[in-house]
């Protein structure tokens, strides 16, 4: 069964069973069937009017359970008297101050109604069903993004909630053109999936391949958005990310205005985006809320520890292996003494090296807190002095291995820096068979793969190769905004232009030179 | 393969590139031993020389634009002399290849990877130039878009570095010195390179704008060539024509001559890698031309399945046609040089026989009435 | 869609023998010998190569506080054999040491007289073939036999005696021959001057800390690669540098033309241009040297506060100068030696003149070609005060002969 843009799928198999008929207590038989061994499944029967028993189906905690009562229940009991026994107001004509009840008839529906978290209320003597959507249930509060923080800009994260990650968005876009498409995946979890793009920027072929793309998901759960991830991007065997995921609602705020979708899921609070680029992967939000000259700087740094992040171990181990006469000579005799009573090759000490820096990290993801730094001290001591005075490993190696573990953490988006701490393990082993120019070698392959890397149709080294002028702009340098007139290349080409004449047009008028 | 992928700047980037790279790393030192002091004329009037037989080539492969010249080809001269003709073109870039590979690990083993063993090396490259150019054309052309800079930055810096130790009066030599016969062989050997831009006429349909093809052309020769002399100078500056001739890899021994204990005198392995990027970039432009004859001539659509079959020819070539240095130079200055002079003048052959063609039919139907 | 394409799959196929076969031309960095400073030499049993090379085991940083306490350990050792011909010294060298002997960090070489007399040719042929060798390897010439000077000799100011000499050069202290300039023409090829180094022994029981016993002295000049019996002295020597452009702050004085008391110089040259021309009798060459001088000390009376006067200075530091650079250039004619490679220029200016002569061209370097000198020294600085200190305070001869000299600042 594919699943189709629409708030209620139908799923065949719910209907087995259903008696029917407009009697109460069948049907509810037959709910206490399906719901059996569930006991936070509360089912309220009641009495209204003149003797119509009313059963009211919930779960406990999803449902609000007071509001529905004050402003449903009370309500009802009260004015059907005043029907005469004829409920047709309540379904058809909708006549109680409840926003969002639904009149139903299949019972797979309103099995997933119930699932939702919603209420159902049947009425003895008519076999349709009403539907009530108050929902409340506990959710975290709106806090600060913990792997994205910035220091001079917004600090609401997505939560977990789709509906509430919904209203950051649109309290930041207040456009019209602001589309929300919904869909639903997963034939277990029934995850409610959510596209964002603003329709008169974003070129209708990105939609629609992102339609079809995820249409061809079938699975029983989608439990994060890394699950959509890998069955939509271009090249999964790829170490590159294809895709940007973010938990900043102004960075998805700020992606959609550039002609970008996004991708939310309910249930997470990391929202995907694409297409995406490098250099993209390599801004972070902080870049736009700094000054200009700061960012650009900034981002210079963030480019020369990428190429660290990659390079450094593999050029310790071509240059002293292969080629020691690139080291001018009295840093040659420091590290030369330095290496004297250490028994292992370079190369081998390098692996040991960052091994053991890769073992570090990750157990330092799982330490509890408590015990967390006590034992980040006796890594450093452990790992570093202790080592080099046994002389197991040498000082120069300790220093490119810290060095290269901070590089690879510069790197703003989580993933390629991933992606070039796992690189780095082929190119040392190149530059330990080949020196300087196994590392050649490595990073030609590296290149035309990433050149050759697309992302929902953007190749995924522009604006590098292929070169589109104008483009520059924001990759090198973070240009300054009033310089940044048009929209990037992937914006719909109609609507290009971001804005209209200069940002700083007084001072043109008042004749003062800015520049 | 996608007709109109390759836009006219890629094109200029990937024939500089092309152009200048191996002629700096190795073929410096025969441009000197012949030339001395005439080696920059020689190479500048090569170069324009090269430059007019990729006109011809370009004037060909504008009469009809958007189909391949190895189909139409057949249609000029006959399928008997075409398809020969062809696998001669073929051959002769596998020459230029292998040739260039074989250079490569020449330059390797002897210098860097000292007991590396060549097929070691060969395998390296040929796996490198097999990825680049698998993707198809638009592969290799960006690959050259994204390293031009950085490339011709690399190049260029050394000129600037070593400027401290030029004798610039020396440079008088190339005035007071300038003699034809001298100048001839380099030019010679300069326009059997620059004459490889002739083969832009294969791949002519994938161009974007063709008409502006001879100005890209153009543009890749002014810069190689300049490049080359800004390379070609310094030594001559530096080293002088009789001790530049006898080196034989005199670009390497420039790269060391920087100020001895400074930091940047041990830059030349860096810069070497550096260079790899831009030959790898050649060769592979010139695996996809012979993949492209050989996949069009047998009516397939898709170069992917000769690509690889092609690589390890070349690699394995590398390794077998040339066994020793001294076997390499002999080679080299005997008829090797004019065979690509001829394959990259063969476009002239069929535009000469296209030109009597289109005269004739055009006679033929103003005759008639 | 398989998950790993085939390339990647062929790529780890060609990868895996690769990696049994291990790493074919990796040799770890402390499995090589550094070669810092090659000594040759002749002696009766042939040809005698030192290699210096630093132990780095000796360096070891936290473990040693500092080098040679009570100079027992030395962290260089100077490895000698002696064989036929300089291969097969550097075969036995190779054949005794431990480590990969590499010479990528070489850049000074040291030669015997002895070796010099019969000629360097072979040295410089293996400095041209040896690509790890570069041309830019620095020369330097001891008298007599180098290795015991040398190898008995601690240096204070640097750890290695490379380091010192390679200070000499960075700072321009020493004239600066490399194996290009001796190589760079064919008609004066061999020719040069190589600068001689002095070695004072120091006596073993002298204190801990006296000054070190490497020193520079004058320069050697070569012929065809072979050393002539002619020497330059120190002072002549810093004529050459001048000729090659390489005197920085270089320190001397000169009698004041007033009153003929010493005044205190140091100049620097900024560029020298060697021009060759031609008259009715033939090519001659003109060098011309420009260059700084400021005055260090001042015993004179001359008044420096007068243009003429320093105009007066100038013409005779100029005259010096020129004088100097004549003698200088008469001694390397005398021994027909092309030491600043004249014939280059005239090969660069008048080609079809030089074709004529290029045969003999050491000959007529010797006896025809003319020379002419024009040095330009501008007097520049006067450094902080003026008046000389004798002017200023009359400090007088007549009471009691004692003169204190107070050099400005």
């Amino acid at each position: 069964m594919r699943a189709k843009d629409n708030p209620m799928p139908v799923f065949a198999n719910g209907d087995d069973g259903y008696p029917d008929t407009s009697n109460l207590e069948p049907r509810l038989e037959w709910f206490r069937s399906q719901l059996a061994h569930c006991s936070d499944i509360v089912i309220h029967p009641f009495t209204i009017g003149t003797g119509t028993a009313c059963s009211l189906i919930y779960i406990r905690e999803l449902f609000d359970y007071h509001d529905a009562e004050e402003h449903l229940l009370k309500p009802l009991i009260k004015e059907c008297s005043s029907w005469n026994n004829d409920l047709s107001p309540l379904f058809v004509e909708h006549r109680l101050p409840s926003a969002g009840c639904r009149t139903l008839t299949a019972p797979s529906a309103s099995m997933d109604w119930v699932l939702d978290g919603c209420g159902l209320l049947l009425i003895d003597g008519d076999s349709r069903m009403l539907g009530l959507s108050q929902t409340k249930f506990e959710k975290r509060a709106i806090m600060e993004a913990p792997n994205e923080s910035v220091i001079r800009g917004p600090r609401e994260a997505f939560v977990e909630n789709l509906d509430t990650n919904l209203t950051l968005i649109r309290r930041r876009i207040r456009s019209r053109h602001l589309k929300i498409e919904q869909m639903t995946f997963g034939t277990k979890t029934r995850t409610s999936v959510v596209l964002i793009y603003l329709d008169d920027i974003c070129p209708d072929s990105l939609v629609k391949e992102m339609k079809r793309r995820l249409a061809c998901i079938d699975v029983d759960g989608v439990l994060g958005s890394n699950y959509l991830e890998e069955a939509i991007v271009d090249n999964p065997s790829s170490p590159f990310p294809q895709i940007q995921y973010t938990e900043r609602p102004d960075t998805v705020s700020a992606s959609v205005l550039e002609g970008r979708i996004s991708v939310m899921v309910n249930n997470t609070p990391i929202a995907l985006i694409a297409p995406v680029h490098f250099f993209t992967l390599l801004q972070s939000a902080e870049d736009y809320y700094q000054p200009f000259i700061a960012a650009t700087w900034i981002r210079w740094i963030r480019f020369v520890f990428l190429t660290t992040s990659l390079l450094l171990p593999s050029f310790y181990i071509a240059i002293t292996t292969f080629h020691p006469e690139m080291i001018p000579y009295s840093l040659l005799i420091s590290v030369s003494s330095s290496r004297e009573v250490v028994p292992f090759p370079a190369l081998m000490e390098a692996l040991m090296m960052e091994i053991a820096f890769e073992a570090l990290r990750e157990a330092s993801v799982r330490i509890p807190k408590s015990i967390g730094q006590a034992v980040s001290i006796i890594g450093a001591l452990i790992i570093g002095t202790a080592a080099v005075q046994a002389g197991i490993v040498s000082a120069a190696m300790v220093i490119i291995v810290s060095l290269t573990g901070i590089a690879s953490f510069i790197i703003p988006s989580f993933d390629l820096g991933l992606s070039f701490r796992l690189l780095r393990f082929p190119m040392m082993l190149l530059a330990g068979i080949f020196g300087i120019f196994g590392i050649a070698c490595g990073l030609i392959i590296i290149y035309v793969h990433m050149l050759n890397l697309q992302s929902f149709g953007t190749p995924y080294l522009s604006p590098i190769a292929p070169q589109v002028a104008g483009s520059f702009k924001d990759t090198l340098v973070r240009a300054p905004w009033w310089k940044m007139k048009r929209r990037p290349p992937t914006a719909d080409a109609a609507n290009r232009i971001r804005q209209k004449s200069g940002l700083r047009s007084w001072a043109e008028h008042s004749g003062e030179g800015e520049d | 393969m996608e007709p109109q992928s390759v836009t006219q700047g890629q094109l200029f980037k990937l024939f500089a590139l092309h152009l200048f790279s191996t002629m700096i790393a190795f073929m410096l030192n025969i441009m000197l031993q012949s030339s001395g002091y005439n080696a920059p004329a020689g190479i500048m009037s090569g170069a324009i020389l090269g430059l007019a037989f990729s006109f011809i080539s370009y004037k060909l492969a504008m009469r009809r634009p958007d189909s391949f010249f190895i189909d139409y080809g057949r249609h000029i001269l006959g399928k008997w002399l075409h398809y020969p003709l062809l696998l001669f073109i073929a051959l002769s870039n596998l020459m230029i290849a292998i040739i260039n590979i074989w250079e490569l690990q020449d330059v390797l083993t002897q210098f860097y990877l000292v007991g590396t063993p060549s097929w070691a090396i060969a395998s390296l490259c040929g796996i490198c130039i097999a990825y680049t150019v698998r993707f198809g054309v638009k592969s290799v052309f960006r690959a050259a878009e994204g390293l031009f800079f950085i490339s011709l930055l690399s190049f260029l810096i050394i000129p600037v570095v070593v400027s401290e130790n030029f004798e610039w009066f020396s440079g008088k030599g190339m005035i007071t010195q300038f003699s034809l016969r001298e100048m001839w062989p380099s030019a010679y050997y300069t326009s059997s390179v620059f004459g490889e831009m002739s083969f832009v006429l294969f791949i002519f349909p994938f161009l974007q704008s063709p008409a502006k093809t001879f100005r890209s052309l153009t543009s890749s020769m002014i810069v190689s060539s300049v490049v080359v002399i800004l390379h070609v100078v310094p030594l001559l500056l530096i080293f002088g024509p009789e001790l530049a001739s006898n080196l034989n890899f005199p670009e390497l021994e420039l790269l060391r001559f920087m100020r001895s204990g400074s930091f940047l005198e041990t830059l030349d392995p860096a810069l070497i890698a550096l260079w790899l990027i831009s030959i790898f970039v050649k060769l592979g432009f010139i695996v996809f031309i012979i993949s492209l004859i050989l996949a069009r001539s047998c009516r397939l659509k898709d170069t992917k399945p000769f690509v690889f079959p092609i690589t390890a020819f070349i690699a394995i070539g590398s390794l077998v046609v040339v066994k020793s240095n001294i076997q390499f130079k002999s080679m080299m200055s005997g008829g090797m040089l004019t065979m690509f002079v001829i394959a990259e003048l063969i476009p002239v052959l069929y535009y000469l026989v296209d030109s009597i063609q289109i005269k004739y039919a055009s006679r033929k139907r103003a005759s008639s009435p | 869609m398989s998950l790993l394409p085939k390339l990647w799959k062929i790529a780890i196929l060609l990868c895996i023998p690769a990696m049994v076969t291990g790493c074919w031309s990796s040799v770890e960095l402390n499995n090589r010998a550094f070669v810092n400073l090659v000594i040759v030499d002749q002696t009766d049993s042939g040809v005698e190569l030192t290699l210096g090379i630093p132990l780095t085991n000796r360096l070891i940083p936290g473990f040693t506080g500092g080098t040679g306490e009570g100079g027992g350990q030395e962290p260089i050792a100077y490895v000698t054999r002696t064989g036929a011909t300089l291969e097969e010294a550097l075969q036995k060298i190779q054949g005794d040491i431990p480590r990969d002997v590499t010479f990528g960090q070489t850049h000074s070489i040291i030669l015997g007289s002895r070796l010099a007399k019969q000629g360097i040719a072979p040295i410089l042929e293996f400095v041209e073939r040896n690509p790890l060798l570069r041309l830019n390897t620095n020369l330097f010439m001891v008298e007599g036999p180098v290795k015991s000077k040398v190898a008995r000799m601690p240096s204070s100011f640097e750890r290695f005696l490379a380091s010192v000499l390679n200070g000499y050069i960075r700072n321009d202290q020493i004239l600066s021959t490399t194996v290009k300039d001796m190589m760079y023409s064919e008609a004066s090829g061999g020719d040069g001057l190589i600068p001689m180094l002095s070695f004072k022994t120091v006596d073993p029981s002298a204190k801990a800390g006296s000054p070190g016993g490497v020193g520079t002295a004058g320069a050697a000049i070569l012929r065809k690669g072979k050393m002539v019996t002619n020497v330059l002295s120190p002072e002549e020597t810093s004529s050459a540098r001048l000729v090659l452009g390489q005197l920085k702050r270089y320190i001397y004085s000169a009698p004041s033309p007033t009153d003929g008391r010493n005044v205190g110089f140091y100049t620097s040259s900024l560029r020298t241009e060697i021009r060759p021309f031609r008259t009715r009798q033939g090519l001659g060459v003109t060098i011309s040297s420009y260059s700084d001088a400021g005055i260090i000390a001042s015993d004179s009376d001359i008044d420096l506060r007068k243009q003429q006067n320093i105009e007066l200075l100038e013409k005779e530091i100029n005259r010096i100068a020129n004088k100097s650079l004549m003698e200088m250039i008469a001694k390397t004619r005398k021994s027909g030696a092309d030491v600043f490679n004249f014939g280059h220029y005239l090969s660069v200016q008048y080609p079809k003149e030089w074709k004529t002569i290029q045969q003999d061209w050491r000959a007529y370097y010797k006896d025809r070609l003319e020379v002419r000198v024009d040095s330009v020294i501008s007097l520049r600085r006067l450094g902080s005060s003026t008046d000389s200190f004798h002017n200023k305070l009359k400090v007088d001869e007549k009471e009691g002969d004692e003169r204190t000299w107070n050099l400005s600042p």
